[in-house]
């Protein structure tokens, strides 16, 4: 599980990285060269990381802490991401496709035109993001959370939302076709 | 501290193991239900139990009790335990861990949230986006204020981790959680 410490700059609210006493505002030379050619992120500190154009495809994301980052073009296909926290974050152009996401936190992030096709995403707490022009066709949403999250031009079709929790959502465009929505809370 | 979280289809209840990485003592909160994957959490980790924590006593959240019992020496702390009763707002230490327990009630007399580091353990206290259930209006109406008065006076990054459903912060829910207003 990552660590809560805080950076070392005075009066800095961000996290330090799980390389440094510092966030990487206060600290930009720290070198994740090792961190992400890992196929294990393991209690890794990350927040407010501008992280564009990385392959993080087929690795496994355990008990890592990534909340207000950023993530542009970022491939997760095949990921494994257990006990994370990537809230607050905006996801741009970003593949989840085949990936297994179990107990994430991504409240508050916005998603825009990002994939989850065939993904297992269960118990994961979406709870007022913006996800719009997003596909996670043939995923299982099981016991997973929208609540209070807007959803714009998206496709949840052929998708298990059992359990899944859509009370309080803005829906836009947004496709169940095939999927048991009835079964789904809200 | 590492936290690991088993999901039992036998009440839909989380269970959570928080092991420690260094002593490999681990404690064990709300064991629902006991088979052969969370006990393999254990075995692989090389975990020793050193306590079960319950939130509160409803069956979904201690049926597994008895199976672990007959496969492990567990010592287990409770509100209202005869044996080992939890005392509200009294630091209790059990190996390398410090648990700060709360008394909120609402859901049922005994519920208790269980702040261990920088997480806090709600049983059925509270759901993302959710409170839990209550019998009756005005206890949903005290359980509100007494979580707000917890969630004010903790560091808002705080994790939650309910007894059903996905984790959360404290942030997130005060954002995002309408009951809690």
């Amino acid at each position: 599980m990552y660590s809560f410490t805080r950076c070392k700059a005075i009066s800095c609210p961000r996290y330090a990285t799980h390389l440094s006493e510092y966030c990487l505002t206060h600290d930009p030379a720290q070198h994740l060269d090792s961190t992400l050619s890992s196929p294990l992120l393991d209690s890794v500190s990350l927040s407010n990381w501008k992280c564009v154009k990385e392959d993080l495809s087929d690795k496994r994301i355990l008990g890592s802490l990534f909340s207000y980052s950023t993530f542009r073009e970022v491939s997760f296909a095949k990921t494994t991401i257990l006990n994370s926290n990537f809230s607050f974050c905006l996801f741009e152009e970003c593949t989840f496709d085949e990936s297994t996401i179990r107990y994430v936190m991504f409240s508050g992030s916005t998603f825009t035109r990002c994939t989850f096709l065939n993904s297992s995403i269960t118990h994961t707490n979406f709870n007022g993001s913006i996800i719009t022009r997003c596909d996670l066709t043939g995923s299982d949403l099981y016991y997973s959370s929208f609540a209070h999250s807007h959803l714009h031009d998206t496709k949840m079709e052929d998708c298990n939302v059992r359990k899944a929790d859509f009370r309080h959502t803005i829906q836009d465009n947004l496709s169940f076709r095939w999927s048991n929505y009835r079964e789904m809370m809200g | 501290m590492r936290i690991h979280q088993h999901f039992s289809v036998v009440g839909f209840c989380n269970t959570y193991v928080i092991g420690d990485d260094e002593t490999k003592d681990a404690l064990l909160i709300d064991p629902g239900h006991a088979d052969i994957e969370l006990i393999r959490l254990f075995e692989q980790h090389e975990y020793t139990i050193k306590a079960v924590l319950l939130t509160h006593r409803h069956s979904g959240h201690t049926e597994g009790l008895a199976l672990l019992k007959k496969l492990y020496e567990l010592t287990t702390y409770a509100y209202e335990d005869p044996h080992h009763p939890i005392i509200p707002n009294e630091i209790l230490t059990i190996g390398p861990f410090e648990i700060f327990p709360y008394l909120v009630g609402g859901h049922s007399r005994d519920s208790v949230v269980y702040k261990i580091r920088d997480a806090l353990f709600m049983g059925d206290a509270l759901r993302a986006a959710g409170l839990g259930t209550t019998p009756t209006h005005r206890l949903a109406e005290h359980l509100r204020d007494e979580l707000n008065r917890i969630f004010s006076s903790l560091d808002p990054q705080t994790l939650i981790f309910p007894g059903h459903g996905p984790p959360s912060t404290i942030q997130s829910e005060l954002l995002f959680n309408q009951r809690l207003r």
